[in-house]
């Protein structure tokens, strides 16, 4: 292993910003946080992460949106992005998966699936520059 | 009705026949002075053509009363007795 | 051999008259008796045959003396108009009866709208158009008279210089006549009875003339001569006679022409044809008998004319002896007294039944149409006032007679002798002719209106004065001959027998060009410029449609319809106070009591019929009752039309506009109702996903910090005091959000339990205020000034919820002020009747778009400002719903930057509306305004 994978946390409630830190730090990744949409795409442009978690309703920016510029930024588009929604209705989730979102998670979560997948999404990028580069 | 109508439409055809054959210009072809049978040609063609008329009108008119009384009496199964029958139905019957 | 005095022709003549007399005495007897003598297709044939006239009986062969076949248009043209008298003649007799027609002036009248205009005028063309006629008639009597007295000698009555003795003669057969018409053609006032005994009496006539005529022509065809061919063959011997074969020139051709379709018409518009044909008619049946009959008597009556002409021509060749005479003075010449004496009697017959009958019908004419119109008219009469009317209509119908008549004697013995016979009548066929358009228009052309009529008939007659009865004047010496020879003024253009240059034709062919251009052209122009009263258009509808309508007289409805329906179609149109008075005078009138139930019979129909006419006009009046008997309305159009222009629809058809206003209205506004609708479906919708959001927000912390706590026992104590800490407090904010969630919802559902008191509001101001005092405390800068006036007025109002109000302000001032010098001031003081509280902070202000937002749920100003701020989004709505139960209200005035005043304000108790007692509906009305 290298150095350890990128989380980049965006969301506007500070409690669920604290406890996801919490978790993905004890998990060993290197995680930075957000509490806006604005903010995240500072934080993107600053640094590439490897994933987000992305909250869809905050306030000036909306998740989507942030979901949708960072896909169409020239080198972010292996960028993995979680959404999470408390809203928790299919049409927002197909908007999500839409837009690039590569996994959707409902408030409240488990944080053990979670993590779970967080893990499973880095493990498949890690995997796939080589099958994409292969199949370009 | 269609019998009617039928009836209407040779008094028509009646009325124009005689309009166009005693008025000129066709009047102007009997005009000469030479006489037929005795007679002068525009006088003997006006009488005939006038005789003519009368006697379709006639037949017309029979035609119509005929038509009529078949009508009658098939009307006369279902519906209630009509007025007395015509005056010129008894005289020509 | 037996002499011809005089008193022998004067008795034969007076006999033949008896005769009449006896023979119309006893058929109008027979008739009172209910055994009709005319009620026969035969007598309505020879009746029809009035046509033939002394101008017939002695004029045709004078006209053909002079222009050979000349005469026969006449007789023709009546041929062809009979072949389609089915359809033409048959209508108008169908329509007359519908509507009591009584003359042609009557006809014209009616179908343009009952316009007494037009019956006065067609009845003052009649009178002034056929007087010469009625002249023509006399003065063959007389010169027949004077021509047979003379026998055996043959003297032209002007060469005995007998003037004098032929108006005497002229003058006594006026009186004659004027006597028979008056006594069999007055008898009843009804006109539109039918004159059985002069009917027969006529139908006689037409007999005897006609068996005369056959009489004279077989003597001298097969008596004088050996049959047609050897008179024609010594006819062709002269070349003048042969001339007479051929109709010759342009102007015999256009002669032709003109008289055929003259007679065409005069066949039915003189007044007396349509009197016998028409009005006189019985059975519409007898028509088609007639259709062949009367023709087939013109051609018996026509076939010995030109024989007798050639004959007469041949035997008198020195033109001493006049053709119109020939007739008569052949026989006279052949020595044949009783020959002769029956040619009198026939031309006698001819004369006396068109004299009779024309002056009948010009009676009823000018009575019905000129005279009583105008009577009724000058109220200083009070005519209407009068219960009979009988003696005055019966004298003005017996003055008509001899004023006709008598006007026929002055215009025989003063212009008559400047004219030929048949020139005279052919005077009166043009001016007659001037209805036929009129009539035509009525029966085939719904669009004729009644100023189109009046322009084409006075159009019509004043050319006919101008082309014919002026320049009769003029030969006659009463105007300067220059006037007929060179026009007035010697204005070539103008000549009345060339006029506008037309040379070249006889008078009457000119005149008939010329009144029918005009009369046609002014009758359409005028026509398809004007419009139609309701009156006329439906009048109009009901003659062209005259075969359209249902055949019965009112039989055929028997017992289809209740009196009560037709008395209430009544009602519609009087009123219900006017129809309580019909009522009344129908049974006074009827002598008896009405049946309102069971089937209406004849009375009743008739008299609602009168009744409605007298409101909406006869046609319409006969269409509305009709279809209250359920006849069948054959023609939609008719009613239509007729509905179309009834007022009572005009009234409708507004009420109509109106309701369809109000509909669009109602649709408008449903449409926004709709919309409206799907808004709020997208609020709900909003709201549910909101309140799920704010749900699923505080457990989302909940559960990730009751998970790591569990997961993670090795967690500094620090940190997990922390967490927990963080769990509570979002409990905390969960169960909050869920009272206010309930709390609103009850309010709304309006199952909230309220307890009102009356009570003075400022110590529960100041624990509110206390109550928030903690708020404070936990600020680091805000501070709390309050401002509470002395005294308040007591209100009603729940206490808690009035604290909870208050709480809810303050708590949003402390959140929203500003965080280093934070100041929330609460001022409380009354106006108007009502406590009014202001909380008042120092924040950033309300954008105005947000300021009526924020008392909607869960829109929360914070959420488009940068911090996102604490509290449910709950506060402010239920704040607006506790006020709005109190009978008070709040609002928020603010300016961005500058902080904001949120206000509330109460009733004082005493004024206080008893609104809190039924919340729920009211809190109902809430919940739309809420949402």
């Amino acid at each position: 292993m290298n150095s350890p994978a990128k989380i980049l946390i965006v969301d506007d409630e500070p409690n669920i910003l604290l406890s996801l830190k919490f978790l993905m730090t004890k998990a060993g990744y290197s995680v930075r946080t957000a509490k806006d949409g604005e903010e995240a795409l500072a934080e993107v442009a600053r640094e590439k992460p490897d994933l987000m978690l992305l909250d869809v309703m905050m306030p000036k920016i909306d998740g989507f949106t942030v979901c949708q510029r960072v896909k169409s930024m020239a080198d972010c588009v292996d960028v993995r992005i979680v959404m999470l929604t408390a809203r928790g209705r299919d049409v927002e989730r197909e908007k999500g998966l839409s837009l690039g979102a590569d996994d959707y998670i409902t408030k409240p979560f488990s944080t053990k699936d979670t993590l779970e997948r967080v893990a499973g999404l880095l493990a498949q990028s890690k995997a796939e520059p080589s099958s994409e580069s292969a199949a370009t | 009705m269609l019998k009617q109508r039928r009836n209407t439409e040779r008094q028509i055809a009646l009325f124009l026949l005689g309009g166009v054959m005693l008025v000129p210009p066709v009047l102007v072809l009997f005009n000469h002075p030479d006489r037929v049978a005795g007679i002068p040609s525009l006088y003997l063609y006006i009488f005939l053509v006038w005789t003519g008329l009368i006697g379709f009108t006639l037949a017309i008119t029979r035609r119509m009363r005929l038509d009529e009384l078949a009508a009658r009496e098939n009307r006369q199964a279902d519906v209630e007795p009509l007025a007395p029958a015509s005056v010129d139905g008894h005289a020509d019957a | 051999m037996p002499m011809l005095s005089s008193s022998v022709i004067i008795s034969v003549s007076f006999l033949y008259i008896g005769l009449l007399f006896a023979i119309a005495y006893y058929c109008d007897k027979r008739a009172d008796a209910g055994r009709s003598v005319i009620a026969n297709p035969y007598v309505y044939a020879l009746s029809i045959a009035v046509y033939c006239t002394s101008w017939t009986f002695f004029g045709s062969v004078g006209r053909a003396a002079t222009t050979g076949v000349g005469f026969l248009p006449i007789y023709i043209g009546p041929t062809l108009t009979f072949i389609i008298g089915w359809m033409v003649i048959r209508k108008i007799i169908r329509i007359s009866k519908a509507n009591r027609i009584t003359s042609i002036a009557d006809f014209i009248a009616s179908r343009y709208g009952n316009s007494f205009a037009l019956g006065a005028l067609v009845s003052i063309i009649a009178v002034i158009g056929i007087p010469p006629y009625i002249s023509l008639q006399l003065k063959a009597i007389s010169t027949s008279f004077s021509i047979l007295q003379g026998y055996p000698s043959i003297i032209m009555p002007q060469d005995v210089n007998g003037t004098s003795l032929l108006h005497d003669t002229e003058f006594y057969v006026t009186l004659l006549m004027a006597s028979f018409a008056i006594v069999f053609g007055t008898r009843h006032i009804d006109a539109s009875e039918h004159h059985e005994g002069m009917v027969a009496a006529i139908a006689f006539e037409s007999v005897v003339k006609l068996v005369a005529f056959l009489s004279v022509g077989l003597f001298v065809t097969f008596g004088l001569f050996n049959g047609f061919s050897d008179i024609f063959a010594r006819a062709e011997a002269s070349p003048d006679l042969k001339r007479l074969f051929t109709i010759n020139g342009i102007s015999g051709h256009v002669s032709w022409i003109t008289l055929t379709i003259l007679s065409m018409a005069a066949i039915v518009v003189l007044p007396r044809q349509f009197q016998v044909v028409v009005v006189e008619n019985i059975d519409e049946r007898h028509l088609k008998k007639a259709m062949w009959l009367f023709p087939l008597y013109l051609l018996l009556i026509n076939i010995f004319v030109l024989p007798v002409a050639f004959a007469g021509l041949l035997m008198f060749p020195d033109g001493s002896v006049k053709p119109d005479t020939f007739v008569l003075t052949i026989a006279m010449k052949d020595q044949q007294p009783l020959l002769a004496l029956l040619a009198f009697i026939g031309g006698l017959s001819a004369a006396t039944g068109m004299i009779i009958m024309e002056a009948i019908a010009l009676a009823t004419m000018v009575s019905n149409d000129l005279v009583m119109p105008l009577l009724l008219r000058m109220d200083w009469l009070r005519m209407r006032m009068r219960d009979d009317l009988t003696g005055i209509l019966l004298a003005i119908r017996r003055g008509t007679i001899l004023l006709v008549l008598f006007l026929g004697y002055l215009y025989a013995s003063t212009l008559g002798t400047s004219y030929a016979l048949v020139t005279i009548g052919l005077v009166s066929f043009v001016a007659v002719l001037q209805f036929a358009p009129a009539i035509i228009a009525g029966i085939y052309w719904k669009g004729a209106t009644k100023a189109g009529a009046l322009a084409g008939l006075a159009g019509g007659f004043a050319l006919w004065t101008y082309t014919l009865l002026l320049p009769s004047f003029a030969r006659s010496g009463w105007l300067s001959a220059s006037f007929a020879d060179h026009g007035p003024y010697g204005l070539a253009l103008l000549k009345p027998y060339a006029l506008f240059g037309l040379e070249g034709l006889d008078p009457i062919s000119h005149a008939t060009i010329w009144t029918m251009v005009f009369n046609v052209a002014l009758l359409a122009g005028v026509s398809l410029f004007t419009s139609q009263s309701m009156l006329e258009r439906s009048q109009a509808v009901h003659f062209v449609d005259a075969f359209k309508q249902s055949q019965g007289n009112g039989g055929e409805w028997r017992g289809r319809a209740s009196a009560d329906e037709l008395w209430s179609l009544l009602a519609r149109f009087l009123g219900a106070a006017r129809t309580e008075t019909a009522l009344a005078r129908f049974e006074k009138e009827y002598g008896r009591t009405l049946v309102l139930h069971g089937p209406a019979d004849s009375d009743v129909v008739s008299f609602v019929k009168r009744q409605l006419a007298g409101v909406i006009g006869a046609a319409s009046a006969r269409i509305m009752v009709a279809s209250v008997l359920r006849e069948e309305m054959q023609d939609l159009d008719e009613v239509t039309r007729i509905l179309d222009e009834a007022s009572q629809l005009v009234v409708y058809s507004r009420r109509l506009e109106s309701k369809s206003r109000e509909l669009e209205a109602a649709t408008a506004e449903l449409q926004g109702a709709n919309v409206r609708l799907r808004e709020l479906d997208k609020l709900k919708d909003d709201f549910m996903a909101t309140v799920s959001h704010e749900i699923r927000t505080p457990l989302t912390s909940i559960r990730s910090f009751s998970e790591i706590l569990r997961d993670n026992p090795d967690i500094e104590l620090e940190e997990r005091q922390e967490f927990i800490s963080i769990i509570v407090l979002e409990s905390e904010r969960l169960s909050r959000l869920i009272n206010d969630i309930l709390d609103l919802a009850k309010m709304e559902a309006g199952t909230t339990q309220w307890v009102f008191e009356v009570t003075d509001p400022k110590p529960v101001i100041e624990q509110a205020l206390a109550a928030t005092s903690g708020l404070f405390a936990k600020s680091a800068s805000a501070k709390l000034r309050t401002v509470i006036a002395e005294k308040l007025e007591p209100v009603r109002i729940d206490r808690d919820r009035f604290t909870q109000v208050i709480v809810n302000l303050v708590s949003n001032a402390v959140k929203f002020c500003d965080r280093d010098h934070g100041l929330v001031t609460v001022k409380a003081w009354q106006e108007d009747g009502l406590i009014r509280v202001d909380v008042i902070d120092n924040g950033q202000g309300i954008a105005a778009q947000d300021q009526e937002k924020i008392f909607e749920r869960f829109q929360q100003a914070g959420n488009t400002l940068t911090d996102k701020p604490q509290g449910t989004g709950l506060g402010l709505p239920i704040c607006r719903q506790i006020l709005q139960e109190f009978g008070g209200e709040v609002w928020v005035t603010s300016e961005a930057g500058k902080g904001a005043v949120f206000s509330f304000r109460v009733p004082i108790a005493a004024d206080a509306p008893a609104t809190a007692e039924h919340g729920p509906s009211l809190a109902q009305d809430a919940v739309l305004d809420a949402i």
